[in-house]
Parts: C-alpha cells; sequence; structure tokens
C-alpha cells in the first residue's frame, strides 16, 4: 500500500511547477495528501451478489423435478442411490461432479428464504452461494457451483463481501455446504436431532409378497411426513425428559389411576421377565438408548399387508393405513414398536412392547397426540398431500382424519397445554 | 509562515513526500483486503510403462525422489530414471555395476539421492549407492543376507550426511555417509538406531525437515520425529536402546508417505479405504500442528488415489507414487485468492 500512496503523490507533480508562491505549493501539498492520501478503498468497496433464485422457475438447464410424483415409476424411491435423505436434513445439497451441485427437498410443503453456504479448506469463514427465494414440495434441481464460473463476491457470514477467484472445480468433498433459513418449517427441521437415513426397499415386497407390500410414491410422500414428524417428536425435549425419567412417569400414571405401579418400574432390556424380575437399565444406559434412537443409522421404511408389521435389523414397516390416516391422528402405537424392534429391542423389553403396565408404544403415543394438540409438529395438516383421497394409488377406503384428544391423555393431563417447543 | 518563504521549490518536495507518507497511510493499512489462497489439484501428467520404452514389465512404482530436474522412480526390480520436466524416459538401471561386480537390483523399495549419490533400499536386505552423475556403483551396504546388516531394507533417506534406513518392523539404523565409500566394507555398523514404535514389511517414506527426521508412520498411525542433533546426542546410547519418537497420536489416519518441500509437507494419508493427499505448511507440521492447506482423495471428482506411497514436488507440481493404481500422478497445484472486502 505504501508504493501505491507513493505513486499517487507523483503524479501531481506537472501541476506543482506551475505554482508560483510556496505558500500555496505548501496549502496545496495538504489538500493533496487529504483528498489523494486517506481515500479508503475498501470502504468503497460495492459487491455485487450473485441474484436469489426461485426454485419455483428455473429453466430447463437446472433440470428442476418433483420428486415422488403421484404417477412417477416407484422404481425411482426404490432406487436408494438417487433417492435417501436424512431427517435432520430434509434440505439436502450434494455435489455433483467438480462444478455442481444437486439440490433436493424431502418435504411435502416447500420452504422460502433458504440459504445455501459454502465453506472451504484453508478459509473458516461460510459464505453464501445459494439464495432460494422459494423452494417447491419435493422439488429437486441441479445448480453449476458459481465458483467454478467466474470470479464473484460472495456475502459472508458476518455481513462482509469475500471476493472469490474462479477455481475450475472441486474434488469430492473439497467444499462443505450449509443450509439456514428462517422459514418456520426450516426452523423446526432444525430442531431434529436425529440423523437417520431414511430409505425405502423393495426387496422385502419383492421377497416376500403379501407380507410385504410395494408402495407407490403418494404413499412414499406419506412416509416421509411421518418420519420427520416422528424424528422430531423424538428429539423434543419434552419426550427426553419423559424418556429418561420413565420411572416417574409410571409412578404418576399409578397414582392418577389411584393403584400401585403395574409391572416395570422403568425401562429394561430384552432378558425374559420371571416372575415380575425385570433385567432393568442404569441411568446412564436409558440415556444412551435415547440417543441410539436418535443416531445415524439407516431404516428402510416398508409396508405390511399379513397379519402383522415388522420391524428389525434396517427395516421398519406398517400398514397402509397408518401412512395414509394413522399418523395425522397420532396412532404411532405400531411404528413406535416397529422402530424399537429396528434400534435392538424385542418383545420382552418394554421399550418395544407395551407389555404389563404400559411401555414405550403407549406413552410415544400419547406424546404424539399431544404434540398435534400443541400444534407442535412441522406438518399437521393431512390435505397438504390428499393421500385419502387418492383412490388411485391407495388399496383402502378412508375418509379425511380428523384429530381429537383424548382428556385423559397423560401429557394433557400433567403439562395442561404447556411444553411446546421454542 | 516566515520559515515558509525561506524554502525554495526542491525543499519543499522531500516535505510533500515526508507529508504524503505521514498523512496517507495509516488508514489504508487497516482498510486493505485480507486475502487468503485457496489451493486445489488439476492433473497434469502420469507416468507408467507406456513411458517406458520397451518395458514390457509391469509398473510397480514404490519410492520416488527428485534431484537436479531427475525423477527417480523405483520400479519393480528396477530403477527408472525421468527428465522431472519433461518427463521423458531417460534410462532404467537394472544392476549395480563395479569395476568387475555386477549384482542385478530386485526387490526394490526406496530411493533418496543427496550429495552426488543415489541411495536404493531392496527388501533384499541391502542397500545400493551410486554415483548421481556417471550411476556406477559406489559401495553396497549389506550383502543380501537377513540376518546380516540390514533385516530388508523398506526406505530410505539421505540428508545432512547422515543416512536413514528403514528395515524390517521397528527399526531404523542410521549410518553416517561418510561412513560409505569406495573401499568401505559392506556390514556397516549404525552410528545410531531408531525405534518406529510399530511396523512390519510394508514401504516405509521418510524425510528431514529443519532439524527433524519426519517417518510416515502407517502402523503407528502418526508422524514420528526425531531430533537429529538429539540422535547425535544419544547415538551411543541409542545403540542399546533405540531412540523413540514425538508424535501426535491419530485414530483412524495412517500416514503413509511424507516429503519435504520449501513450503510444504506434502504427504499421503490413507483413512479407511480412502486415499488422500493432504499438504500442510512445512513450518505448522515441523510443530505437530496439522491443519492442511490441502486435503483430497480425487481430482476435481475423478480418479481416487490409491495408495500413495511416495511424494515429491518441484515447482508447483506434486509426484505421487499411487501404487494401487500402478502410476506416478503429476498434480498442479492451483491457487485462488480468497479476498475480504471491506464494505
Amino acid at each position: 500500500m505504501h508504493i501505491y500512496s507513493f505513486a499517487r503523490y507523483l503524479t501531481p507533480k506537472p501541476t506543482y511547477l506551475l505554482m508560483r508562491k510556496n505558500t500555496h505549493f505548501f496549502v496545496f501539498a495538504l489538500l493533496a495528501s487529504i483528498i489523494f492520501g486517506c481515500s479508503d478503498d475498501g470502504e468503497n468497496y460495492t459487491p455485487n451478489y450473485l441474484p436469489t433464485i426461485d426454485a419455483s422457475a428455473l429453466p430447463a438447464e437446472n433440470k428442476p423435478m418433483t420428486m415422488f410424483e403421484d404417477d412417477e415409476s416407484p422404481s425411482k424411491m426404490y432406487d436408494k442411490t438417487d433417492r435417501w435423505f436424512r431427517v435432520n436434513e430434509p434440505f439436502q445439497v450434494i455435489q455433483k461432479g467438480k462444478d455442481s451441485v444437486q439440490v433436493s427437498l424431502y418435504s411435502p410443503v416447500g420452504l422460502t428464504d433458504v440459504k445455501v453456504y459454502a465453506k472451504l479448506p484453508n478459509y473458516d469463514k461460510k459464505f453464501l452461494l445459494f439464495s432460494f427465494s422459494k423452494v417447491p414440495a419435493f422439488h429437486r434441481s441441479f445448480h453449476k457451483i458459481p465458483l467454478t464460473e467466474q470470479k464473484n463476491d460472495y456475502l459472508l457470514e458476518t455481513g462482509n463481501a469475500v471476493t472469490i477467484d474462479k477455481i475450475e472445480g472441486f474434488s469430492s468433498g473439497a467444499i462443505e455446504f450449509s443450509v439456514e433459513s428462517e422459514d418456520p418449517l426450516f426452523k423446526m427441521f432444525k430442531k431434529i436431532k436425529s440423523n437417520h437415513l431414511v430409505q425405502f426397499h423393495d426387496g422385502y415386497h419383492i421377497n416376500e409378497l403379501g407380507k410385504f407390500l410395494p408402495m407407490n410414491p403418494a404413499l412414499a410422500k406419506e412416509a416421509i411426513t411421518m418420519i420427520i414428524n416422528y424424528s422430531y417428536a423424538l428429539s423434543h425435549p419434552l419426550y427426553y425428559s419423559t424418556f429418561t425419567n420413565f420411572d416417574k412417569y409410571k409412578q404418576e400414571q399409578a397414582t392418577t389411576a389411584g393403584t400401585a405401579v403395574n409391572g416395570a418400574l422403568n425401562w429394561h432390556g430384552n432378558a425374559d421377565d420371571v416372575d415380575g424380575v425385570y433385567d432393568y437399565y442404569s441411568k446412564e444406559e436409558i440415556e444412551k438408548i435415547y440417543w441410539n434412537y436418535l443416531d445415524k443409522r439407516t431404516v428402510y421404511m416398508a409396508m405390511v399387508g399379513g397379519d402383522s408389521a415388522w420391524g428389525g435389523g434396517n427395516l421398519a414397516s406398517q400398514w397402509e393405513s397408518g401412512y395414509v390416516t394413522g399418523h395425522w391422528v397420532g396412532d404411532m402405537s405400531v411404528w413406535s414398536h416397529e422402530y424399537s424392534h429396528h434400534i435392538g429391542f424385542s418383545h420382552s423389553s418394554n421399550l418395544a412392547n407395551s407389555g404389563e403396565g404400559g411401555g414405550q408404544q403407549g406413552m410415544l403415543t400419547d406424546f404424539y397426540k399431544y404434540l398435534i394438540y400443541l400444534n407442535d409438529l412441522p406438518f399437521l395438516d393431512p390435505d397438504i398431500l390428499k393421500t385419502y383421497t387418492k383412490t388411485a394409488y391407495v388399496k383402502g377406503t378412508y375418509k379425511k382424519p380428523t384429530f381429537k384428544i383424548d382428556p385423559k391423555n397423560p401429557f394433557l393431563v400433567k403439562y395442561k397445554g404447556e411444553g411446546k417447543w421454542n | 509562515m516566515e520559515l515558509k518563504y525561506t524554502l525554495h521549490m526542491k525543499h519543499i518536495l522531500p516535505l510533500i513526500l515526508a507529508l504524503c507518507l505521514l498523512t496517507n497511510c495509516s488508514k489504508d493499512d487497516a482498510a486493505s483486503t485480507k486475502d487468503y489462497t485457496y489451493y486445489y489439484p488439476t492433473d497434469e501428467a502420469s507416468i507408467n510403462n507406456e513411458n517406458i520404452l520397451g518395458s514390457t514389465e509391469a509398473f510397480d512404482p514404490k519410492g520416488i525422489a527428485i534431484a537436479n530436474e531427475k525423477l527417480y522412480v523405483i520400479n519393480g526390480n528396477v530403477l527408472e530414471v525421468f527428465n522431472a520436466l519433461t518427463l521423458a524416459h531417460l534410462k532404467t538401471i537394472k544392476e549395480y555395476k563395479k569395476g568387475t561386480t555386477t549384482i542385478p537390483l530386485t526387490s526394490l523399495t526406496s530411493v533418496s539421492v543427496d550429495n552426488g549419490r543415489i541411495y536404493v533400499g531392496s527388501t533384499e536386505s541391502r542397500l545400493f549407492v551410486f554415483d548421481e552423475t556417471t550411476n556406477a556403483g559406489i559401495s553396497t551396504v549389506g550383502n543380501g543376507q537377513w540376518w546380516q546388516t540390514f533385516v530388508h531394507v523398506f526406505g530410505v533417506v539421505a540428508k545432512d550426511g547422515l543416512v536413514f534406513v528403514k528395515e524390517k518392523e521397528k527399526s531404523i539404523k542410521v549410518l553416517d555417509a561418510s561412513q560409505i565409500t569406495e573401499t568401505s566394507d559392506w556390514n556397516l555398523k549404525p552410528i545410531a538406531k531408531l525405534n518406529t514404535l510399530n511396523g512390519f514389511t510394508e514401504v516405509y517414506s521418510l524425510d528431514v525437515v529443519d532439524g527433524n527426521l519426519v517417518v510416515a508412520g502407517r502402523d503407528a498411525k502418526s508422524y514420528l520425529y526425531y531430533n537429529i542433533a538429539n540422535i547425535k546426542a544419544n547415538a551411543a546410547a541409542s545403540l542399546t536402546t533405540p531412540i523413540e519418537p514425538q508424535k501426535v497420536q491419530f485414530v483412524d489416519i495412517k500416514p503413509i508417505a511424507v516429503s519435504f518441500s520449501k513450503d510444504w509437507a506434502v504427504t499421503s494419508e490413507n483413512v479407511g479405504s480412502a486415499s488422500y493427499l493432504k499438504l500442510y505448511p512445512k513450518d505448522e507440521f515441523n510443530k505437530m500442528n496439522y491443519k492442511a492447506v490441502l486435503s483430497v482423495s480425487d481430482i476435481l471428482g475423478q480418479n481416487p488415489f490409491g495408495t500413495i506411497v511416495a511424494t515429491a514436488q518441484l515447482d508447483d507440481r506434486i509426484f505421487l507414487s499411487d501404487n494401487t493404481n500402478k502410476k506416478i500422478r503429476i498434480i498442479k497445484v492451483n491457487k485462488s485468492v480468497i479476498a475480504e472486502q471491506n464494505n
């Protein structure tokens, strides 16, 4: 910078030769140093940011599409390399090749004002890469990473601008993405602590047709809606405190009923229950089990057609009615049971089974219904999908699910409308 | 003001300049943009047996070294020499020749060039020493029997008068380069011994930087640092109890290769089944601060790396001995400026 300034001061040289009096010249020199010298280039920088993108009106080059259209071939939803998401990241950004990203929204409701930030190695600050004014439900599109096109200005999280030279392309994983939005729905997604990976698996109905049934995109949309709601419920602070104090919860039920505690006093494991002796978990084990429900493992969502639903390993399944109407009114007992098999609990454990005096199935269902009552789930309105009307895509006969809270719901009795997750 | 009248134009010029400097620049400094650099690799070229005229052997690259614009590549049983700038193949060294003695080279692992000599390690328990200019044999250390001087040789680096030889398991033997002469015995005694904590029978990569020998401790899951002054001070005692390294323990990362250029530690690391090229600022690396400025497992999403058993750098080009993919990969390191503005 010093060298620059020097050059500036030498330029007025021809002018001062015309000056007659030294005094004038001195004043001129002072003025010059003020005018030329102290101009602050930085403060005058006017960044030229990239325009925002309306994902509902993209040109063909972005290959915009809606995933899980009702009439889309089910082979798409069962393509586990193409359709997968983590429940805490329904808005998914994946690097594709050296210079593009694929953006997908696994949500039955769209988002507004979604900001995708990028982070490069060797530079700690995140900068705004894409700003989407609108992203429709189940939207997918592809976008050239602007860094690979030309030198651009980007808005930093700090509010300042950063200018980044063109970068020819990126090695796998060399650019990291993060997503922020003030959209209230997105804020609910951000609260989800589970990072379970969701996929659909056609192996079950291919190998055991009847016991399992094929799903279609209309049902997949319901399944995605439900798993996001369910993951939100599991992440809820009120659920965490009830889960980790299940002994207290059981005691409260007994007190309300005016009886002794029925069956197990607290969570217990898979060992057979003999004469009222249970393999109780310690406080530390219960804490760990809670987080197992929210860990990063993969769940394959499937649909059953026989006498019973199934879960275990990656599988968790339920009947069509559970997907179409059940979850909207909080009938989550079967799902909770099968998901608990998937987490590793057998019928001997009250984590999977209702068993003597109630277990997680009943507790989760009451809690889920209380969240619907509080309007405290990401998705509450069955009409966002209206699957119950889609007679071409469902086998059962359904009418619009209407939710009613049981006045004896233990969470309603205890919390009386309080406890919404803020 | 009175004083001003006595001044002449020629006196005022320096005053103006002084004023300019005094009044001008303090603000500019504070307001100047802050620049960072993003580094990224692109594929420049690769070398395999197609680049070696008349070669019918499968290309099996192991240790590499660059000296005086020549690239030395261990290729199975031979040492290949290339022009490091044009990548033209110059010659294949298949045997060690000294006077009437000819020893065919076999099972080579490693190469290092220093002070006019080429050092070549072989799992046949020998270190071959050649003249860098004539490629004539100077001496061999070890006679090829594993119970003698070395138990195999899996890595070698020569620098500043010392020769470090990684042999089987946890052992590095240190020779003084002056021990090796045209007339020296094959069965040289090391001046010091080092312990690599873990190790078995893999090719090892090691290099010297700013007073330390650094070993890519693939089995110890850490870079192993041996202070050279300390080696010299404790040389005699180390023959009984080999010197142990300083290190930062990694959990999942296995360092495979390390070499030092002007600015960087050029390393390769395996994490699970993925192989990474990583560049660390040399000074920070020497202080065991591992913040890579470049960390990639492929080039622009293509051609994932296999296990890189040796690295080298010449100007802005990085040479990688990718043993899995059976080629020498030549990578260009590109820079993009990240300039924070003061808007």
